[in-house]
């Protein structure tokens, strides 16, 4: 066996000059291709990694979302409890003093119409009373002659002005003497004397009876009334009475 | 009269440079790869076709055996391992074809080969581990070793040829021997276990080169441990 030496080193040169060949146009492009294939990869499961990432983001995001609007709606949804408490705290103090008002309104209209009614009740008593009164003196009033009451009269014509004596019981502007009985003609007599005496003339009178007068006698002219009889007095008992009472 | 089998006989001359047949067929073989590689790389995209599909698987696989081996990014060692591969692999199945020998059965072609893997076992072993790196690694473990160390290079390199052109040269020969004792279809399953023989030989010679290439590049981490360790004993 020997070794042809030019062909050695042909197949040397052969085999170098494949090496180069196969290097440049079939491993580098392979790799190449495989490493833009690997490079692509990359890309997109960066790509999708940073989309999940943003997903996942976004999920947390709306979830601090719901989580904000839940505290949100909770806070409002407190904010009107509290206004509704309010409103109603507010609502049931307006509604008591209301009704305190109401009450005292009430308290005052029963405390009025109680004082009304005792005055009502007080009157009514003090006109019964001078009412029974009459009654009681009607008898005793009966007996009274009319000249007990005469210089009562006269004194109470004395007291009224000079031209206001000079008026009354005048045939212009006469007079009525009423008594609570007919008089007697020496009573009339009586009556008319002084009457005049206290006039300063001589009176013009007409005689009348009002057994509401109990005793006494009424003058009446013009605008002028005396009253000098137990009728009188008594209601000047009952406006005492009245005036008493409030 | 009958020419030496062992022997490539020139079939023309170019000058004095005799053109002899393992020459023209690996011609041959180189012009069908390098036109299958062109035409192939013309046409890659991203999203391969089947033939781009087998090519990728293939080239992924030959990454995967050189990265295990020289434990390493396998782009410095991509075309050199994956070119012997290939060559050889194509050049031991040529024989297959009618009236082709396979270049893989003449010695020169396997010492080529193994020349090649020596050379490139010195270069990345410098390249890596520099000058004086590499030559250190023969003084490992004991500067005693150097002169076995510098055989083994020498031997393991013969072993590498030899091996290759043993199983290819006799594959040829018993399949020519049993077409010249026995007939015309009697050689075909030889001519099959040729091709099994063919496909586990360019793997063998591919990986052991790399493993030349690996154990050259790894040597010096190697040395410096064992430095270590005598060290610390």
């Amino acid at each position: 066996m020997r070794i042809d030496w030019w062909t050695l080193g042909l197949q040397t040169i052969n085999l170098l000059v494949l090496l180069w060949l196969l290097g440049r146009f079939f491993f580098r492009p392979m790799a190449k291709i495989v490493a833009e294939r690997q490079a692509a990869a990359n890309e997109l499961l960066d790509a999708a990694r940073k989309a999940q990432d943003k997903a996942e983001a976004a999920v947390q995001e709306a979830q601090a979302e719901r989580d904000r609007s839940a505290a949100a709606r909770e806070a409002v949804l407190d904010a009107a409890r509290k206004e509704a408490e309010a409103q109603r705290a507010k609502l049931i103090e307006t509604a008591h003093a209301e009704a305190l008002r109401k009450r005292s309104e009430a308290e005052t209209a029963i405390d009025h119409a109680r004082s009304e009614a005792e005055a009502q009740l007080a009157r009514q008593a003090n006109v019964l009373a001078t009412d029974v009164a009459a009654h009681l003196l009607e008898g005793p009033g009966a007996r009274l002659p009319v000249g007990a009451f005469l210089p009562e009269l006269e004194q109470a014509l004395a007291e009224l002005p000079g031209r206001t004596r000079s008026a009354i019981a005048t045939p212009a502007a006469p007079a009525s003497l009423i008594s609570a009985r007919p008089l007697a003609d020496d009573d009339a007599q009586a009556a008319r004397t002084a009457v005049s005496g206290a006039l300063g003339h001589d009176a013009t009178l007409s005689f009348d009876t009002d057994p509401s007068l109990v005793a006494g006698l009424r003058l009446s002219s013009g605008m002028v009334v005396l009253d000098v009889n137990l009728r009188a007095d008594l209601d000047r008992v009952l406006a005492g009475l009245d005036s008493r009472d409030g | 009269m009958i020419q030496p089998p062992l022997t490539a006989e020139p079939v023309f001359h170019l000058g004095p440079v005799p053109i002899t047949q393992p020459v023209l067929t690996t011609w041959a073989i180189m012009a069908l790869m390098v036109l299958f590689s062109v035409l192939l790389s013309r046409r890659l995209k991203q999203r391969p076709g089947r033939t781009q599909t087998v090519m990728e698987l293939i080239t992924g696989a030959l990454d995967q055996q050189i990265g295990d081996v020289v434990q390493s990014d396998p782009a410095p060692y991509r075309a050199l391992i994956g070119t012997i591969f290939l060559f050889v692999f194509v050049a031991n199945w040529s024989g297959a074809l009618p009236g082709v020998e396979p270049p893989t059965a003449h010695l020169e072609t396997d010492a080529a080969l193994a020349l090649i893997v020596f050379g490139a076992t010195l270069y990345h072993g410098v390249r890596v581990n520099g000058v004086v790196g590499y030559l250190k690694t023969f003084a490992d473990p004991h500067w005693v070793m150097i002169p076995l160390n510098l055989v083994e290079q020498i031997t393991r390199t013969f072993s590498l040829f030899i091996r290759l052109f043993g199983n290819v040269m006799s594959g040829v020969f018993i399949i020519a021997i049993m077409l010249s004792l026995a007939g015309f279809l009697v050689p075909i399953p030889l001519m099959a276990l040729d091709l099994l023989t063919g496909a586990v030989q360019a793997y063998i010679f591919a990986i052991l080169g790399c493993v030349f290439i690996g154990a050259a590049v790894s040597e010096r981490g190697d040395a410096e441990k064992n430095s270590r360790e005598r060290s610390a004993a």
